[in-house]
């Protein structure tokens, strides 16, 4: 990244904060590279060495809130801290957690629905021999037809279960390096 | 190694470094990432956590060659403070060393 483009991602992630602090930090950082550059680093090098813009924009924030609540321990600012707090971990939390879900809600769906209608003529014969009154050819056929819909949809599902196993754990795998790549980010 | 850990360790050598003499941001970066692995990043938002919470103080000053430079300077409480990390970590590193000490003799 260039030193334009970090200085620029640096100041939107400090959006929040009042500007005559933002400008301080931004002025660090501009100096920092400066220096590097008068060493003869390329600013690809530097802002390599310094990383991501949004890992330490949320330093910042937590080293900031944490600095309010230790002066002035107000309600309100505790609520911040505990809220960055669990925001760090939670979001990795959601990041598996949510698309997990989403995942495992169809596949779910996905089976019940072909399950039921290939038990769909078994279910149509228990009713007729519960109450002959009710037998009715239409309905039977259409129970044969899901049974066979549902048949199609077990295979389908077969193979889209497979899939989504997969899909998960590169999701996962991927999902780790990221995580693992803010810690060593300290 | 552990995040919360390597963050201790890094304001024990900050806190050193700019008591011995003030030191500017860059500087700190360059010392302590020739004796281990540090996120360059990280340095900034500690040293403006050390001047919030009055252990240092800054000034700047001109160079002769390039920007003008933020140097920290430590204050009274800064160095108090200093000494109860390096009491601390001193009782940590001995008990460390005993437990291996006592480990690689088995």
């Amino acid at each position: 990244m260039k030193k334009e483009e970090f200085i620029k991602q640096l100041a939107a992630q400090l959006r929040g904060l009042p500007p005559d602090e933002r400008g301080e930090i931004l002025a660090d950082y501009e100096e920092y590279f400066e220096i590097g550059l008068l060493e003869g680093k390329t600013e690809q090098e530097i802002s390599a060495g310094l990383g991501s813009p949004r890992t330490i924009a949320k330093e910042l924030a937590l080293n900031s809130s944490f600095a309010k609540a230790e002066h002035k321990p107000s309600i309100f600012n505790v609520f911040n801290v505990i809220g960055l707090t669990i925001g760090l971990s939670f979001l990795n939390f959601l990041l598996i957690v949510g698309p997990l879900a989403v995942i495992v809600s169809i596949l779910f769906a996905g089976w019940f629905a072909s399950i039921t209608m290939i038990a769909a003529p078994v279910l149509q014969l228990a009713k007729i021999m519960l109450d002959y009154a009710y037998f009715s050819l239409f309905e039977l056929f259409i129970s044969i037809g899901a049974c066979g819909i549902g048949l199609l949809l077990f295979i389908g599902m077969y193979h889209l279960s497979k899939f989504s196993t997969r899909l998960i754990i590169h999701y996962c795998k991927w999902n780790m390096t990221i995580v693992k790549g803010r810690e060593s980010n300290v | 190694m552990n995040v919360q850990f390597k963050k201790g360790v890094l304001e024990l050598c900050v806190l050193v470094l700019v008591n011995k003499r003030d030191r500017y941001g860059y500087e700190l970066v360059q010392e302590i990432s020739h004796k281990f692995e540090i996120s360059e990043g990280a340095v900034y938002p500690l040293l403006r956590r050390l001047t919030k919470e009055e252990f240092f103080t800054t000034y700047l000053k001109e160079s002769t060659e390039g920007p003008s430079r933020k140097y920290y300077h430590i204050t009274r409480s800064g160095r108090t403070y200093m000494e109860q990390l390096i009491e601390e970590w001193r009782t940590f590193s001995i008990g460390v060393n005993q437990i291996i000490k006592e480990g690689e003799e088995n």
